[in-house]
């Protein structure tokens, strides 16, 4: 196979990758987007606390898995006592809210960069995955076995919100309060657990993300920025408070940051700020976005 | 002596500088009442406060038992089923899912089958989505959804409003059967010809206070009332809603 096409199969399996990552940060901040209305500027620093814990946990333990639960489960705790300590006493005030949630990400971001310093973290992937797979049309033959089972692990949160939202009562609830949330508690449901509800699932899902990234990439503390930015972008894309919408939005953005990085590095964040304004020009509610 | 079903003491709303509501006055009871009013007198605030949905300040008691203060769910679990003006279905929610995340797993009162039974369109459509029905399926579901609460009173916003005719006449069966089987009604309409078909006593709402309250006979044989209150005439009001 000629070499410019195995470049472009590499430089698509990155970006496909990288898609998946981005899905798995980008399915919380939708979710809790589209139902709350709140805009959790805390998102990427949720991320970077994850990615923090699961370097912890797994240089004590050993327990790559071990991390990725630790990373899940004590971002979501924070989640519970960021939204019933400070975010729920200011429902529906969305600009309180964005400014709470800036000062809580600047917060833990400080926080990390005293605790472990500027230095670039990475967390050895689980043992299983540790290799590299043979795959003859990449470069060099050999494609990092880790960076392809984040295509089953953004699977598998598709597929495990997916039953959350159309197979329980919670997810109807979350589905009809994206809908109208007045209604829904016009009809005896506590909306307010809903929220909490979902806002633990999303920052969980940050913190989770945070460990398999620190897996894939590495991790500093100044990455926070960049994954809320990038978590934006994709619900931008792909519509606020959709599932699919994020998956389609990480795809789009992950396959143009790093086919531009590859074929036009310098244009490579212009073109994916090109194809949010086009689609903000074009459909605003996002490609699988409902009219507001 | 028994506490009326709903007891309304000077209820009073505020959205900034309007004072939408001006200290409502207004019972209740086992018969149902229709409420009338040109738009904008605040009729559907009345609703909101009613249902915890705005702020309101004042009294509102469900069987004895103060509304004022609690929030919206905490209302509909005491027995009040709120069908919104605009139907309100989720448009993410299929038929059946409406009514699941409603109903209760207890069978006494309002069961799903039993609003399917009241509602056979419903039935046959369970696995659309809801904004795949037609606007009069959509105002069966939005009734059907308030009924799996086991209100004590529903109150309705509206719920003839962008109806056919045809349509709208079996409404006013419904309505009547719903009342029949026990559930209070508080209905507000602009369409006086349901408003006075499906209540006997009719209230009227203009800028904020309940103005007078009469029968639906004296105020269909009132036309200078008509006018003065709702600036139409039953003349008018007869003839055909338009359809959505």
């Amino acid at each position: 196979m000629s070499k410019d096409l195995t470049d472009f199969v590499t430089v698509c399996l990155n970006g496909v990758t990288l898609a998946a990552l981005y899905f798995i940060v980008a399915s919380g901040f939708t979710l809790i987007f589209g139902l709350l209305r709140t805009t959790n500027m805390a998102h990427g620093a949720m991320y970077v606390l994850g990615a923090y814990v699961g370097v912890s946990v797994v240089a004590i333990t050993g327990e790559w898995w071990l991390g990725l639960l630790a990373g899940f489960v004590l971002v979501s705790l924070l989640g519970i006592a960021i939204h019933l300590g400070l975010l729920a006493w200011m429902a529906g005030q969305d600009l309180r809210q964005a400014l709470v949630t800036i000062g809580i990400a600047i917060i833990i971001v400080d926080l990390s960069l005293a605790h472990y310093g500027g230095v670039a973290y990475l967390i050895p992937p689980p043992e299983l995955f540790a290799g590299a797979v043979s795959i003859p049309w990449v470069v060099g033959g050999q494609y990092s076995a880790f960076r392809l089972f984040m295509l089953v692990l953004a699977a598998a949160v598709y597929l495990a919100l997916w039953l959350i939202l159309n197979r329980t009562r919670i997810g109807m609830y979350i589905r009809a309060g994206i809908d109208d949330r007045d209604m829904l508690s016009a009809l005896g449901v506590n909306v307010a657990r809903v929220f909490l509800f979902v806002f633990a699932l999303g920052a969980g899902l940050a913190g989770m993300s945070g460990v398999i990234g620190a897996t894939a990439l590495s991790i500093t503390p100044n990455e926070d920025g960049w994954f809320l930015l990038s978590s934006l972008v994709v619900v931008i894309v792909g519509g606020m408070g959709s599932l699919g919408g994020a998956a389609i939005g990480a795809l789009i953005i992950g396959l143009a940051q790093q086919i531009g990085l590859f074929y036009a590095p310098t244009y490579s964040i212009f073109i994916t700020f090109v194809i949010m304004a086009g689609v903000l020009a074009v459909r605003p509610q996002g490609l699988l976005g409902k009219p507001a | 002596m028994a506490e009326p079903l709903l007891q309304i003491a000077d209820l009073n709303v505020r959205y900034g500088q309007s004072h939408v509501l001006q200290g409502v006055n207004l019972e209740v009871g086992a018969e149902p009442l229709s409420l009338v009013g040109r738009n904008g007198m605040g009729k559907t605030t009345l609703c909101n406060a009613i249902t915890g949905l705005v702020n309101a300040t004042g009294s509102v008691k469900l069987a004895g038992r103060e509304l004022v203060g609690l929030r919206p769910h905490e209302i509909a679990r005491l027995g009040i089923g709120y069908v919104p003006q605009g139907r309100r279905v989720f448009a993410s929610l299929s038929v059946e899912e409406h009514l699941r995340m409603v109903a209760r797993r207890d069978t006494t009162g309002w069961t799903i089958g039993k609003v399917y039974e009241l509602f056979p369109p419903l039935a046959a459509r369970k696995k659309n989505g809801a904004t795949q029905l037609s606007g009069g399926e959509q105002q069966m579901l939005a009734i059907a959804r308030a009924l799996l609460l086991n209100p004590h009173l529903l109150v309705m916003d509206e719920p003839s409003e962008g109806l056919a005719p045809i349509v709208v006449e079996h409404l006013i069966d419904v309505l009547r059967n719903v009342a029949k089987e026990g559930v209070g009604l508080l209905l507000v309409e602009q369409n006086l010809g349901v408003a006075t078909a499906v209540a006997d006593r009719v209230a009227i709402m203009v800028t904020g206070i309940i103005a007078v309250e009469t029968t639906s006979s004296e105020l269909l044989a009132d036309e200078a009332a008509q006018r003065r209150f709702l600036g139409v005439s039953s003349a008018h009001t007869e003839a055909a809603p338009a359809s959505a």
